[in-house]
C-alpha cells in the first residue's frame, strides 16, 4: 500500500528552482534513504513535505494516504501522521518539555478520536518511552531544546516521534552532530518504532547512519531530482566512490 | 513571523466575543451623576463613616479640583467628563447576610459565570474571598477563621468603623492624597475595597483574594485597598478582575497601599481581565491605578506580580519604596495588548535604605493595533549604600500594526550601588511556529505556548491556582492575533 | 538668594537679528522661540538650563581682533577654523579641489530640517538661535567618489563669558565619498550653540569625531541633524570632557535601505560639570542598522545624562538597533541619569538595549592589588580598559592613540582629585 506519492515536484525559493521534477513513492513497511551532496535540495524536500511557509509547489503533486497534501497546513499534515525530525531542532525558551510533549500527544490523540491521557497516566507513559531513549527525567524538566546538547536534541526528536506514532517519519540529517553511542541509541529508537504499517524516509549525506537503520531502497538526489535508485548496496557504493561518479554517469 | 493583513482580518472576524460579556440585573441604590461636596457627604453617610473620614475626603476633593490630569503616558482617549459619572452604586441591602444562601441568587449566578467559586470548595482550597460587587462588599467569607490568628480581612468601610486607629495611621501614608490626579479623586470618593492587617509574627494561613467586578452602568469604581503587615508577618494577596461588556467607557481609579514592617513579606498578585472594548476599543474599561508598597522595616519584602490582559487603557505602575535597610522590592509583569488596547505600565523602585535590592522583570506582548509601553524608574538615593537593581524588559510583537515602547529611567545618586538594565524587542520566530505546528499544534495553540514560554519568568511567581488561570487567559487574549 | 530665571537672551537675540539682518525674512520664523526649555519638557528633564537662563548673554557680532593658534591633532590634516562662529579663511588651510565650501541660504537646507518633525528638534534653542543669528551659513561639500585620506579638522574658537556664538555647518557628502572629520569645540563662550547638518548621499561614508573641550564656564548646546541615504554609513563619536554644561544632541534619520549609523560617545565629568549625550535614531526604511553606545566616568559632584532613543517605523522591517550605556561613578556626590528608550512599530526587528551604572568592580581592584598594584593604579588600569574597549569599537584604528591621549589627561585629573 503506498503511503506517500510525490509526483514531478517542482519548487523554487526566491525565484530559484530548487526541486526540478522530483518523484518518489513510499509504501507501508518500507525504509527509504535519500542521499545526495550538499545543495541537492534534500532539506527543501523535507520542508516541502511538512508544509513550511514559502515551500509551496510550483508544479506537481503530493499525496499522503490518498489525501492531497498541498493545501494543508503543517499541523494538519502532522495530525495525518507525517513527522519530520528536524536537522536543527528549534529552541522554545520558557516552554517546559513535559508540557510540550503532553500538548502534542493529546492533540494527536484528539485527532485520532482516542482518549486523551490524564496528567498522571501521560507521565507514566512518557517515562517508559523516554527510558528507552536514555532520556532522564531531568532533561524533561528543562525547556524544549533549550541548552540541549546536539545529541540530546536528536534524542528528543525521536522521543516525540515515539509519542506521536506517525505513519511516515522523515529524518532530516538526524546523524549530524552525533557520536557513535548517541547514533546507536537514536537508530535503535527508530528501528523499534518501525512496523509493517508505517514508513521511514532517512535523509542523509553520509552512509554511516545506514549501518544502523537499514534502508530497503536508496535514492541518490542531485540538482533537485532523484537521479538513481537502488538497494542498500547503492549507499555503500557511494560511500566508497563518492557522488561524483554517479553524477558524471548521469550527465 | 509577519502575519499578512488578510490573515489577521480573517482570523479577527472569527475571534470569540468577550467571554465574560454579560450584565446582571440587580436593583441598585445609587447617588445621582456628578461630583460635588454633597455627593461625597452622601457616600460618607451611606457608609456610616466617622467625621474624620468625611473631613479627609472633603480635603482630598478640594485638592483634586486644583489638580491637572496627567498627560505623560503614551495613551490617548477622549476627555473624561467627571460630572457624567455615578460615584456611588450599591446592591440594595435587603437585610444583613449571614451565609451565602442569603446572597441574591442573580449575584451568585454572575460569580458562577465568572468562575468564582464562592462556596465550600473555596474553603477547602484555603482561599477566603472578599467579593466586591460594584462598590459594596456583600459577602466576606472565612473571616472567623482568620480572626482566630488575629488577621483582620474586611471591607475597608468596616475597618474605618471598627479599626479606626489603624486606618487613620496608614491611609494615605504610602500614596499621598495628592500623589496624582486620580489618587486625589479616589481619596475623595472611594466607596470600598479591602483592608488587611497581619499582626506581629503571623503568617496568614491562607491566600486572601478579592474579585473585583464592575456592574452598574457608568459607575466609576474607586477601590481603596490597604494592607499592613507587622514584624515578621506574611501575607499573599490575590486580586482578579473581570467586567461585563459595556458601550460606554468605564473609569476605574483604584489605590492600593502596602506597608511592610521588619522582616515581613507581602506578595500581591493580580490577574486583570477587564473588558478591553470591541475591536475598535469602544466600550472598554479605563484602568488608572496607583499601587505602591512601602518597605518600612528592615529586611522586609514586597513583591508585585501582575498579568494584565484586559482594559482598553491601562495606566499602572505598582511601585516599591525601599526604606528599611536590606529590604527587597520585586515587580514581575506580563502585559498583553490586542486589538485597540493601550497599556502604559511599569514600576518605580525607590532605593533609600542600605543594601536594598530590587528586581524588575517585565514582559510586554502586543498584537492587533495595540500599543504597549513599559515605563519604569529606578532611583538610587544618597545613602542607599550597596543598593542593587536588575531590570529586564522584553517585548514581543505579533503582526505589524502594533507597537512596543520601552521607557526606562535610571537615576543614580551614589557610586556604591549597581543598576543593570536589559531590554529586547523581538517577534515570535517563524522557526518556532513551524516546529510546533509540525508536531500537530494549530497556529493559536502554538502561539499561546510560545508566548507562555516567553512569560515564564513572571508566571512562575504567581500562586499555583492563579497561574493555571492566567496561562489560559494569555491564550484567550491572543485569540485572533495570528494567522 | 538665587537669581531668578530669565529668558532675556531671546529678546536680546530678537533685537540683534532685527538690527543686523533687517531684511533677511528667512530668519524670522526662528525668532518665535521665546524661552529656554523647562524641566517639565521631557527632553530637558535631566539637563536643566536654569543656570544658563540666569547668565546675561548677548549674541556676538565682533570682527575677530585676536590672534589664534590652532593645535592640530593630526599632522597632515586640513584645518577649517571658525572664530566666534564665523569662518576664518586666513586661519584655515588651503582647500583641495574636491572640497567645495560655499555659502548657502536657509531655503537650501530647510527641507532637511523639516524631515525631523518633532518638537524636541523644532523647539531646540540651538536650531532657533543659530538659524536666526548665525552670520553666514556654510556648506562643505565633498564631491562624488572622493576617498579622502587627509582628515578635515574643524576648529571652533573664540567667544567670551557674556557672549553666545553660533557656528553653523552643513556637511554634504556626494555619492561614494569617503571622509573623516574632526570637530573641536574649544571656546570661551558663555553659550556655544553649534548647529550642524549632515547629509550623506548613496554609499558615502563619514566618520566624524567631536571633541567637546570648551572652557570651564561654557554652556555648549550642540545639535546635529543627519540624514542617511542608501548604503551610506555614519560613524559618529563624541568625546565630552569640557565646559560647565555640555550637551551633544544628535538626531539621525536612516532614510535609505542598508544604511548604518553608529552614534557613540564617551563623557568624562569632573568638578560640577554637567554632561549630556542625547541621541535619537529614526529607522524609516527596512534593513538598516544602528548603534548608540555610550560610556562615562563621573567624579566629584558632576552629573551626567544619557538619553538614547530608537524609533522603528512600521515599514522598517529587519532593523537591527542596539543601545548600551555604561557609567562608572567614582564619587558618591556624582549623579547619573539614563533613559534608554525604544519605540517600535515594526514586528520583524532586533532591538535591544542595556544600561549599567555602578562603581569599579571591587573584585577586580582586589585582584590587581594582590598582585602588588596600588589601588589608585588599579583604578587607572580598569578605567583605561573600560575606555579603550569603547574607543576601539567606535573609531578607526589610526585615530585610537590620539583619542586615547585626549581621554588620558582628563582621567588622570579625575583620579588625582578623587585622591586629594
Amino acid at each position: 500500500m503506498p503511503i506517500l506519492k510525490i509526483k514531478n515536484a517542482e519548487l523554487s525559493i526566491n525565484n530559484k528552482k530548487i526541486l526540478k521534477g522530483l518523484s518518489l513513492n513510499v509504501n507501508e513497511g518500507e525504509t527509504h534513504a535519500i542521499m545526495g551532496p550538499n545543495g541537492s535540495g534534500k532539506s527543501t524536500l523535507s520542508y516541502m513535505l511538512a508544509g513550511r511557509d514559502g515551500y509551496e509547489l510550483d508544479n506537481g503533486s503530493i499525496s499522503f494516504d490518498n489525501t492531497d497534501l498541498t493545501q494543508l497546513s503543517p499541523d494538519e499534515r502532522s495530525n495525518l501522521g507525517l513527522f519530520l525530525a528536524f536537522q536543527y531542532p528549534v529552541e522554545l525558551p520558557g516552554v517546559s518539555s513535559t508540557n510540550f510533549l503532553r500538548e502534542i500527544f493529546n492533540s494527536r490523540k484528539k485527532y485520532l478520536g482516542e482518549n486523551e491521557l490524564s496528567h498522571l497516566d501521560f507521565i507514566k507513559h512518557l517515562r517508559k518511552v523516554a527510558e528507552n531513549l536514555s532520556i532522564k527525567d531531568e532533561m524533561l524538566k528543562r525547556y524544549v531544546n533549550f541548552g540541549f546538547s546536539g545529541g540530546e536534541k536528536k534524542r528528543f526528536e525521536i522521543l516525540q516521534m515515539a509519542l506521536l506514532n506517525p505513519k511516515i517519519s522523515v529524518l532530516d540529517e538526524t546523524d549530524s552532530g552525533l557520536d557513535v553511542d548517541a547514533l546507536k541509541i537514536v537508530s535503535e529508537g527508530v528501528n523499534n518504532l518501525k512496523d509493517k504499517k508505517n514508513a521511514v524516509v532517512v535523509i542523509t549525506h553520509y552512509q554511516r547512519l545506514l549501518d544502523y537503520i537499514k534502508p530497503d531502497i536508496v535514492h541518490i538526489m542531485s540538482d533537485g531530482k532523484i537521479i538513481k535508485s537502488g538497494d542498500a548496496d547503492l549507499a555503500l557504493y557511494v560511500e566508497k566512490n563518492g557522488y561524483s561518479e554517479i553524477l558524471n554517469e548521469k550527465s | 513571523m509577519v502575519a499578512t493583513t488578510e490573515t489577521i482580518n480573517q482570523v479577527k472576524s472569527t475571534t470569540d466575543k468577550y467571554k465574560y460579556g454579560f450584565s446582571t440585573k440587580i436593583e441598585v441604590d445609587k447617588a445621582p451623576k456628578g461630583l460635588n461636596e454633597d455627593i461625597i457627604r452622601f457616600i460618607s453617610q451611606k457608609k456610616d463613616e466617622p467625621k474624620w473620614m468625611l473631613d479627609w475626603r472633603l480635603e482630598a476633593f478640594k485638592k483634586w479640583k486644583s489638580m491637572e490630569k496627567p498627560n505623560w503616558a503614551k495613551v490617548s482617549f477622549p476627555d473624561i467628563d467627571f460630572q457624567d459619572i455615578y460615584y456611588y452604586a450599591a446592591p440594595k441591602a435587603k437585610k444583613k447576610l449571614n451565609s451565602l444562601e442569603e446572597v441574591d441568587p442573580e449575584l451568585l449566578k454572575t460569580y458562577e459565570k465568572l468562575g468564582i467559586p464562592l462556596n465550600e470548595q473555596k474553603m477547602l482550597a484555603g482561599v477566603a474571598v472578599d467579593a466586591v460587587f460594584d462598590s459594596v462588599s456583600v459577602a466576606t467569607t472565612f473571616r472567623e477563621k482568620l480572626s482566630e490568628v488575629g488577621v483582620i480581612f474586611c471591607p475597608i468601610s468596616e475597618a474605618i468603623k471598627n479599626h479606626p486607629d489603624l486606618v487613620k495611621k496608614y491611609i494615605g501614608s504610602v500614596v499621598p492624597v495628592t500623589d496624582n490626579y486620580y489618587t486625589a479623586l479616589n481619596s475623595a470618593v472611594f466607596t470600598d475595597g479591602s483592608f488587611v492587617y497581619i499582626p506581629n509574627g503571623v503568617k496568614c494561613p491562607m491566600e486572601l483574594s478579592t474579585y473585583f467586578r464592575i456592574n452598574e452602568k457608568n459607575t466609576g469604581q474607586f477601590e481603596r485597598t490597604l494592607i499592613v503587615v507587622e514584624d515578621e508577618g506574611y501575607v499573599s494577596y490575590l486580586e482578579g478582575c473581570t467586567a461585563p461588556q459595556r458601550d460606554e467607557n468605564q473609569l476605574h481609579a483604584a489605590v492600593v497601599e502596602l506597608v511592610a514592617m521588619n522582616k515581613s513579606q507581602i506578595k500581591y498578585s493580580t490577574v486583570q481581565n477587564w473588558y478591553p472594548g470591541d475591536e475598535q476599543g469602544k466600550g472598554g474599561i479605563y484602568n488608572f491605578v496607583t499601587k505602591r508598597g512601602k518597605c518600612l522595616g528592615e529586611n522586609s519584602k514586597i513583591s508585585w506580580t501582575q498579568v494584565e490582559t484586559g482594559s482598553s487603557i491601562t495606566w499602572k505602575y505598582p511601585s516599591c519604596i525601599l526604606m528599611g535597610d536590606n529590604s527587597i522590592g520585586e515587580f514581575y509583569s506580563v502585559a498583553i495588548t490586542n486589538n485597540a488596547q493601550q497599556a502604559d505600565t511599569g514600576t518605580k523602585m525607590i532605593h533609600i535604605g542600605k543594601n536594598t535590592k530590587s528586581t524588575i522583570i517585565s514582559k510586554g506582548i502586543s498584537a492587533g493595533k495595540s500599543q504597549n509601553t513599559y515605563r519604569g524608574q529606578v532611583q538610587i538615593q544618597k545613602g542607599a549604600y550597596n543598593a542593587r537593581n536588575f531590570t529586564q524588559c522584553d517585548s514581543l510583537l505579533i503582526g505589524d500594526t502594533c507597537s512596543a515602547h520601552t521607557v526606562p529611567y535610571i537615576n543614580q545618586h551614589l557610586s556604591n550601588a549597581k543598576v543593570e538594565h536589559e531590554a529586547t524587542t523581538s517577534k515570535i520566530s517563524e522557526d518556532q511556529l513551524f516546529y510546533c505546528m509540525q508536531r500537530g499544534l494549530d497556529a493559536e495553540q502554538a502561539t499561546s505556548m510560545i508566548v507562555n514560554g516567553f512569560c515564564k519568568e513572571v508566571m512562575k511567581e504567581l500562586p499555583m491556582e492563579f497561574a493555571v488561570e492566567a496561562q489560559k487567559l494569555i491564550g484567550i487574549s491572543l485569540e485572533g492575533s495570528v494567522g | 538668594m538665587k537669581k531668578a530665571r530669565n529668558d532675556q537672551f531671546f529678546s536680546n537675540l530678537e533685537k540683534f537679528v532685527n538690527k543686523v539682518y533687517p531684511n533677511q525674512l528667512q530668519r524670522q520664523p526662528y525668532l518665535s522661540l521665546k524661552s529656554w526649555p523647562s524641566p517639565r519638557d521631557e527632553a530637558w528633564k535631566f539637563s536643566r538650563l536654569g543656570k544658563l537662563a540666569r547668565k546675561n548673554i548677548l549674541p556676538l557680532n565682533l570682527e575677530n581682533q585676536q590672534d589664534f593658534s590652532i593645535n592640530k591633532l593630526i599632522k597632515d590634516s586640513i584645518s577649517l577654523v571658525f572664530v566666534n562662529g564665523k569662518f576664518e579663511k586666513k586661519l584655515s588651510d588651503k582647500l583641495l579641489s574636491e572640497i567645495v565650501i560655499e555659502e548657502v541660504q536657509i531655503e537650501d537646507f530647510k527641507e532637511i530640517i523639516n524631515k525631523f518633525d518633532n518638537l524636541s528638534v523644532k523647539n531646540h534653542p540651538t536650531l532657533n538661535s543659530t538659524l536666526s543669528c548665525s552670520q553666514k551659513f556654510f556648506k562643505i561639500k565633498f564631491k562624488n567618489d572622493i576617498k579622502f585620506y587627509k582628515p578635515i579638522e574643524i576648529f571652533n574658537l573664540g567667544g567670551s563669558e557674556n557672549t553666545s556664538i553660533h557656528p553653523f555647518i552643513f556637511i554634504h557628502l556626494e555619492k561614494n565619498a569617503d571622509v573623516q572629520v574632526f570637530q573641536h569645540y574649544s571656546t570661551y563662550a558663555g553659550l556655544l550653540a553649534p548647529f550642524e547638518i549632515i547629509n550623506l548621499s548613496e554609499n558615502s561614508n563619514l566618520e566624524i569625531i567631536k571633541i567637546y573641550d570648551d572652557k570651564i564656564n561654557s554652556h555648549n548646546l550642540s545639535l546635529t541633524l543627519s540624514v542617511i541615504k542608501e548604503e551610506a554609513n555614519l560613524r559618529s563619536f563624541a568625546l565630552i570632557k569640557g565646559g560647565e554644561f555640555t550637551r551633544s544632541e544628535m538626531h539621525t534619520l536612516l532614510e535609505g535601505e542598508y544604511s548604518n549609523a553608529d552614534i557613540n560617545g564617551i563623557y568624562l565629568s569632573s568638578g560640577s560639570q554637567h554632561h549630556d549625550l542625547t541621541s535619537c535614531v529614526y529607522h524609516n526604511v527596512p534593513n538598516c542598522k544602528s548603534s548608540q553606545i555610550v560610556k562615562g566616568v563621573l567624579g566629584e559632584e558632576s552629573t551626567a545624562v544619557f538619553q538614547g532613543k530608537v524609533r522603528v517605523e512600521k515599514l522598517a522591517q529587519k532593523t537591527e538597533a542596539k543601545q548600551m550605556s555604561r557609567a562608572i561613578m567614582l564619587s558618591d556626590k556624582a549623579v547619573s541619569n539614563s533613559k534608554p528608550e525604544l519605540e517600535i512599530y515594526a514586528d520583524d526587528v532586533i532591538c535591544g538595549h542595556g544600561a549599567t551604572v555602578g562603581e569599579l568592580d571591587e573584585d577586580q581592584i582586589f585582584y590587581l592589588s594582590s598582585r602588588g598594584i596600588s589601588k589608585q593604579k588599579a583604578k587607572v588600569i580598569l578605567i583605561d580598559a573600560f575606555l579603550n574597549e569603547m574607543i576601539s569599537l567606535s573609531i578607526s584604528d589610526k585615530f585610537h592613540d590620539i583619542i586615547y591621549n585626549e581621554t588620558k589627561t582628563k582621567i588622570n585629573k579625575l583620579l588625582a582629585n578623587e585622591y586629594e
